[in-house]
């Protein structure tokens, strides 16, 4: 059985992996085995696509999966997956304090965050949901992350306000 | 009293004149005007952002070209391209890459063009884009792609390919013309086409399309499946994202049910004493437009297509109108009062 803090790990990895997903640097369903990187005078990895998504400056194809390297949208999604974990450590650390508020807004914290895919290129998101005309409100779509990244903060916060144990006492 | 000598007066006078030297006007424009249904205001008020910001969706400035062989290990016969052909020079633009950068600046057959995509309406058009280029804004007017020179700043939609705002504002861009049309097609008619390459300088996934795929149909691109952004006038009597052809002047706006064309094969069109003929490139699976003052017995079956077009007599005296494909639901709402046929 994994412990707590290698949930919160797997937890921390899979989320950045699925945010990644969501915002098209990582894709299934290719075919080739090919690697492509910009010449470094190209590269702007520092550029953005749209609020909060960054240029990738290299691709690897590996038969089915395609990887977007970009290290902004990397170092952006770890953090969040981090942040996440974080807070399921302290879910979970404090259960049984029976804190179940604590356990819901931390599960729902990290979920504007992954809607923030929607805004990457292409009213994907909406299409999805089938609505008309909401792709009007795609313009605010990237604010989700940050808003996200600050409600898991929030969360941490008062979770060691609570008495949630710091990452290094377990 | 002070009084200024000559040398200074050229001076000054040359100084008054640099506002309007540093504002040269690079991009050609269309000496005609264009159809503009609503006020500027009316489509500043209705513009809003995609989702990226300006050039966001990259343009390819330096586009590379692959033969028809190498080509052919990217793309399917089925899958769409846009061709372009002038001064001997064909060149086709895979629309799994235009959607990814919507604009190409190019140059073909010595002429420079930027060759525009907008997925949200399937409308690939050309312009002739003089030593400036065009880019991506970021922002939308019914769907449609809003451009921007690199000269001036001014804001043209695509559709409409009018300035709504900038030093260009009313003015109309010259048009070149794009078609719309499948690889197998395309190759078939240009066998020496040259075909825009994935080695665009930016970093994107080809192989997915964000908003659907053509070959075989679906997401977006359906006709069931439904638009994503408000428009400033509503349509009817068609499939929204039903295909059309559609062409416009100074004073109309006509648009043929693709449907139509391959079964009609001629359309004639009589609107303010003009009539329109279009005809239907089995080969391109496209329509050329031409106008005319009077209507004309033709029977394609007897016009050969060539590089250049239609080869008939009887075509090649008219002047020809540049056309386009587009979703049904764009086109009406830019041009509200259309005929459709």
């Amino acid at each position: 059985m994994l412990s707590v803090k290698a949930t919160a790990r797997t937890i921390a990895v899979s989320y950045a992996l699925l945010y990644l997903f969501l915002i098209g640097d990582i894709d299934i369903g290719g075919s080739s085995w090919r690697w492509m990187i910009l010449p470094i005078d190209s590269m702007q990895p520092f550029s953005q696509r749209s609020l909060l998504h960054f240029e990738a400056v290299a691709m690897v194809e590996l038969g089915w999966f395609t990887v977007l390297l970009s290290p902004v949208n990397t170092i952006i999604a770890l953090t969040l997956g981090m942040l996440l974990a974080l807070n399921v450590y302290g879910v979970i650390s404090m259960r049984t304090q029976a804190c179940q508020l604590s356990k819901s807004t931390s599960s729902m914290s990290a979920l504007p965050a992954l809607l923030t895919g929607g805004a990457c290129c292409a009213p994907s998101l909406f299409l999805v949901l089938g609505i008309p005309g909401l792709g009007a409100l795609i313009g605010y779509i990237g604010w989700l992350l940050p808003l996200s990244a600050l409600l898991l903060l929030v969360n941490r916060f008062w979770q060691r306000a609570q008495g949630a144990p710091a990452w290094r006492d377990l | 009293m002070f009084k200024i000598n000559q040398p200074v007066r050229i001076y000054l006078f040359a100084l008054l004149l640099l506002p309007l030297l540093t504002n040269a006007k690079d991009l050609p424009v269309s000496n005609e005007s264009r159809l503009l249904s609503d006020s500027y205001e009316d489509y500043l008020l209705e513009m809003m952002s995609g989702g990226p910001g300006k050039d966001g969706i990259p343009s390819v400035d330096k586009p590379q070209f692959w033969t028809v062989r190498e080509a052919n290990t990217f793309l399917d016969d089925k899958d769409i391209v846009f061709g372009v052909y002038h001064n001997g020079v064909a060149k086709a633009y895979p629309q799994r890459i235009m959607v990814w950068h919507e604009i190409v600046n190019d140059t073909v057959g010595g002429k420079p063009l930027s060759i525009s995509y907008c997925p949200l309406t399937a409308t690939a058009i050309g312009f002739e884009r003089g030593s400036t280029e065009l880019g991506v804004s970021g922002n939308l007017i019914n769907s449609n792609m809003v451009m921007y020179d690199r000269e001036t700043d001014s804001l043209w939609p695509q559709i409409a390919a009018v300035a709504i705002d900038g030093a260009y504002q009313g003015k109309s861009l010259a048009e070149h013309r794009v078609f719309w049309t499948s690889w197998a097609r395309w190759k078939q008619r240009h066998p020496d086409t040259q075909v825009l390459s994935d080695q665009t300088g930016h970093i994107r996934n080809y192989q997915r399309d964000p908003y659907g795929d053509y070959n075989p149909l679906k997401g977006y691109y359906l006709k069931s499946s439904p638009t994503m952004f408000p428009v400033m006038h509503s349509s009817s009597g068609l499939a929204q994202k039903s295909t059309i052809l559609g062409f416009r002047t100074a004073n109309s706006a006509v648009a043929v049910k693709m449907q139509t064309l391959r079964i009609d094969k001629v359309v004639q069109v009589t609107q303010d004493d003009v009539v329109y003929i279009i005809i239907y490139d089995q080969g391109l699976d496209t329509g050329w437009v031409y106008q005319s003052n009077t209507t004309l017995d033709i029977d394609v079956s007897q016009i050969p297509f060539e590089k250049t077009g239609p080869n008939a007599e009887v075509l090649n005296k008219l002047p020809a109108i540049n056309a386009f494909k587009a979703m049904w639901f764009a086109w009406k709402a830019y041009y509200p009062k259309t005929q459709l046929y």
